[in-house]
């Protein structure tokens, strides 16, 4: 079985953002709101900042359900930091790092991992109801095809719309959870939201394990 | 009582008119249609699997026959299988059947060919190709499998109410920047996915449909937009907005009628004399049809 505590909870993970939050809060981490930058060139950005979950290459955490970074679309990584920081995405950890983020340092943040050459997974459907739903949909629901926006084998497609290959599968559980809850916001045009909500929690199981290319005996791991 | 059986009947087909009038949006559950799972693994379940190949990527599986970047499942959604997007299983139902089009009674094998002159701005395949074999199997197995809702009239576009005022370039022009652009782009060209396929079709310009296709018609596409568009959320859009998006999608250009005679006003008098058509009319400050068409 997979857990599906979000990850800033568990303790090792809690414990790894601690050590990484007063290198990054500083004085400001009461802000709500990025602030223009008063540190010199990188805003608060560095890639150690991000480095302790998402590892030095931003390849994410499959065990903690941390995600890539790499390759994901600039537009897309921009307005998640903003709405982590105002609280509208919420997570404990991200908000405070991203608080601290002047608005260079988010549009760095950005504009370096945009560039990193995204994870890309062969996947495979263990279960024919991943492939359903992923490839054709479920239309008597209105449910489009994952694929539709998010591209063939869920690749990713332009500014709005982020690679699912290759995620780890708690990681995307997690987010179509929140989108289905309300706690990050629904996205353009409202489009996650409504779909999220109509999915139920097997289908958004089995399609978190489709678009990490793992095998779902492994509870979520590659 | 013959008077009073013929006027139930009357009311009977009255109301079932009246269900795809009222708002664009299907309301009763859809017939229910089988699963690819479900084609026979024989010789006719090939053409089958063939068919619904050529109809999800058309450029690849029947590139001879195409000349634009869309393929059938672009606008028949759920490849095919979806009401409101003119089900493929409920056209295979409707033919032979006379066509004002081309002022006579028409096979399914012909409309096909229609499909690819117009819609996918390419070349009819000659009846007997194995490319119109293979559709008209996956049709032919679609219908066939299929649990259909008698109540329901399913074929085609519901039809859709004329909005109350006259649609307008402007007000479309917004609402496409508001639903639209997300996905097909501030140009109507579309998007393409990270790896390279075609991911958002494009509504305008070289590599969409051309003038003579159905989409081109204002009626069509603001059916077909109100029912099916933002992907995902059919039913959303006000009448009036659908009406205006498809105004602003058509009075952009796109590749020439194959039946352009070598003068605008001539084809428009021959194929566009309607209202749903904007063919030859000068719309922000572009007379349609005269091209440059936009590039992609
Ligand atoms: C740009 C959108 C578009 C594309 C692409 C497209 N069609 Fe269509 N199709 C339409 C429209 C609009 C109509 C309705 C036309 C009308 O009512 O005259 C239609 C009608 C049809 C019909 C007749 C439906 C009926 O109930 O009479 C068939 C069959 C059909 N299309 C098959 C295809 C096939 C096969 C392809 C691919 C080779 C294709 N279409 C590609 C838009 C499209
Ligand atoms: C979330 C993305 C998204 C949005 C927003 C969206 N579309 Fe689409 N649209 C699509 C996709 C994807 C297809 C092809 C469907 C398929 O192949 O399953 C499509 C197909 C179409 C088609 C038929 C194919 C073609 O190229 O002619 C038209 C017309 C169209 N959309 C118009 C619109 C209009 C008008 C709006 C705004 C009211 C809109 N769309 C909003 C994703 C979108």
């Amino acid at each position: 079985m997979m857990n599906k505590t979000k990850y800033f909870e568990r303790g090792k993970a809690s414990l790894k953002a601690l050590l990484f939050l007063p290198l990054t809060l500083g004085v400001h981490a009461e802000s709500p709101q990025p602030r223009i930058s008063t540190e010199g060139e990188g805003g608060g950005f560095s890639r150690a900042t991000c480095a302790g979950c998402h590892g030095i290459e931003g390849d994410g955490n499959a065990a903690e359900g941390i995600p890539s970074l790499r390759g994901l679309p600039s537009t897309y990584l921009k307005e998640q930091l903003y709405a982590f920081a105002s609280g509208e995405r919420q997570s404990p950890v991200m908000s405070s790092i991203a608080q601290a983020l002047s608005a260079d340092g988010i549009t760095l943040a950005a504009s370096h991992y945009t560039q990193l050459r995204p994870l890309s997974r062969p996947l495979e459907a263990k279960d024919e109801s991943a492939n359903d739903l992923a490839v054709h949909g479920r239309w008597s629901e209105n449910i489009p095809p994952c694929d539709d926006c998010h591209g063939p084998d869920g690749k990713g497609v332009g500014e709005n719309f982020p690679a699912l290959n290759g995620q780890p599968a708690l990681y995307l559980e997690n987010q179509l959870q929140a989108f289905k809850k309300g706690s990050r916001p629904s996205g353009p045009l409202h489009l996650m939201g409504n779909i999220a909500k109509k999915l139920s929690d097997a289908d958004i199981r089995t399609l978190s394990v489709y678009y990490s290319g793992s095998s779902p005996m492994t509870g979520g791991q590659p | 009582m013959k008077h009073l059986m013929a006027l139930a009947l009357l009311m009977t087909s009255l109301t079932t008119l009246g269900n795809g009038l009222s708002d664009g949006v299907p309301e009763e559950s859809a017939s229910v249609l089988p699963a690819d799972r479900d084609i026979p693994k024989d010789e006719f379940g090939k053409m089958v699997r063939q068919g619904q190949l050529i109809f999800s990527d058309t450029g690849q599986f029947a590139r001879a026959y195409v000349g634009n970047d869309l393929s059938c499942r672009n606008c028949h959604l759920d490849q095919g299988r979806k009401a409101g997007s003119a089900p493929l299983w409920a056209a295979f139902l409707s033919y032979p059947a006379y066509r004002a089009k081309n002022h006579r009674v028409n096979t399914f094998a012909e409309r096909l060919q229609e499909c690819f002159r117009y819609s996918m701005n390419g070349k009819a395949p000659p009846l007997g190709d194995p490319v119109l074999v293979a559709l008209e199997s996956y049709a032919y197995w679609m219908e066939k499998n299929a649990k259909i809702n008698p109540r329901l009239t399913e074929r085609g576009f519901p039809q859709l109410q004329k909005p109350s005022s006259p649609p307008s370039y402007e007000r479309g022009k917004i609402v496409y920047s508001n639903n639209c652009e997300l996905c097909h782009g501030a140009n109507g060209r579309g998007k393409r996915a990270n790896d390279g396929h075609l991911a958002f079709p494009p509504l305008w310009g070289n590599r969409s449909f051309n003038w003579g296709a159905g989409m081109a018609q204002l009626d069509k596409a603001a059916a077909y937009i109100k029912t099916n568009m933002p992907l995902s959320l059919g039913g959303s859009l006000s009448n009036q907005d659908a009406w205006d998006v498809a105004y602003f999608m058509d009075g952009h250009d796109r590749p020439q009628d194959p039946r352009h005679t070598g003068s605008v006003d001539e084809t428009r008098a021959l194929f566009h004399h309607t209202q749903n058509s904007l063919y030859g009319h000068l719309v922000a400050g572009h007379v349609l049809g005269n091209g440059p068409v936009p590039q992609n």
